[in-house]
């Protein structure tokens, strides 16, 4: 069980899940728990007992939410070990588009659900435990603090904060590094992040529900094509924390469904700390301008293809 | 909370009900099977000793190998 305190100061909830401390850290290829049903009589069991899948989602062993204040999943994309998000096949990556906007329903219709965030955590540079390619769901039994602050955008905005910043990348372009009939891709013009990626969609879509089918085929294309482009850039894998913003599920305030990429890395070996202005003070400091990042990553995901 | 109804009755409209099973799973354990499908997806959920679900998603193909997500 986990425990929510509110910390004054800073304004936000802070979640003790201390169980997790014990829970499975980079086991070796064999003992994954991701993996289908090891043939080895005396490999340990699996999460999943079956010999094969295409995407399974289950209730994390060490959730840091659970029901009835919350929820926390395992959302693997493929019985393979090996592998990324970006070189799934592309009916598989469409799938599971298909697979997070069924989480998002299920989980958003619970009483004890506000919001429903769905993300990758990719490479040990972002704490990832397991290496199979697998993503997470968690359903916060309150609106988190960078949700609630994209509303208020909205409202400091007068209007879909989304929207309004998607018309200016349009018009800018310089920043732009992907678009399809879809959805645009673009380095912000205030990234944090060295090579951070925002994937919106073109059209007001609150939410997974509210794309068509056509619109999820092309949110997968595209989030193929940044993370192809990621791994082109520095010819490596690229690591990134990605999440899906979408309206909160309690109540029908507007959102605008997007997708957005945390990298940390600023060069091919050189990682971008959150240090002391960024965690003291709350300002990030860039090394690199968004437009030069945008240059680099349009060339990589014109590379990668 | 309209928009909670609203989504609740939209989950209804998409999930097209298959009917339960019961089945043993590949290390023995016993599980609950239900079957429904989801726009292309087709789902199995499985209740595990636990209390714990595992849900399994597979894309239905057509005969000739291609994809239903235009009918949805």
């Amino acid at each position: 069980m986990s425990e929510e305190r509110f910390n004054e100061l800073r304004g936000e909830p802070v979640v003790y899940a201390i169980h997790r401390q014990n829970r499975t850290f980079l086991p070796a290829e064999e003992r994954c728990p991701l993996c289908p049903t090891p043939l080895a009589a005396q490999a340990p069991e699996t999460e999943i007992p079956f010999p094969a899948f295409e995407i399974a989602v289950f209730d994390n062993l060490y959730p840091a939410f659970t029901s009835p204040h919350g929820a926390a999943e395992v959302l693997v994309y493929t019985d393979s070990h090996h592998g990324s998000f970006a070189i799934l096949p592309p009916e598989r990556a469409e799938a599971l588009m298909w697979v997070w906007r069924h989480r998002y329903q299920e989980l958003g219709a619970r009483e004890d659900i506000r919001y429903v965030l769905i993300f990758e955590n990719r490479g040990v540079e972002v704490g990832v435990t397991l290496h199979h390619p697998h993503g997470q769901i968690y359903g916060y039994p309150f609106l988190p603090p960078v949700p609630a602050l994209e509303l208020a955008a909205d409202e400091r905005l007068g209007g879909c904060a989304v929207c309004i910043l998607l018309g200016r990348e349009l018009k800018n372009r310089s920043r732009v590094v992907y678009e399809n009939d879809g959805v645009v891709a673009y380095v912000p013009y205030a990234a944090r992040w060295p090579y951070e990626v925002h994937v919106l969609m073109r059209k007001h879509r609150p939410s997974l529900p509210d794309c068509t089918t056509v619109e999820l085929r092309l949110l997968a294309q595209g989030l193929q094509s940044v993370t192809r482009g990621y791994d082109a850039l520095f010819a490596r894998p690229f690591p990134y924390v990605m999440v899906v913003h979408q309206a909160p599920t309690d109540e029908r305030r507007q959102g605008h469904l997007h997708v957005e990429f945390y990298p940390p890395l600023r060069t091919a070996q050189k990682l971008k700390y959150i240090a002391g202005s960024e965690q003291g003070a709350g300002t990030f400091i860039g090394d690199t301008l968004p437009e030069d990042s945008a240059l680099a990553l349009r060339e990589a995901i014109a590379r990668a293809g | 909370m309209q928009g909670m109804a609203d989504k609740r009755e939209g989950e209804k409209n998409e999930e097209d009900k298959r009917g339960g099973e019961e089945r043993k799973g590949e290390a023995g354990q016993s599980m609950d099977e239900e079957r429904v499908a989801f726009g292309p997806l087709e789902i199995k959920r499985h209740l595990e000793d636990d209390g714990r679900t595992l849900i399994l998603y597979t894309l239905r193909v057509r005969a000739g190998g291609e994809d239903m997500s235009e009918d949805t």
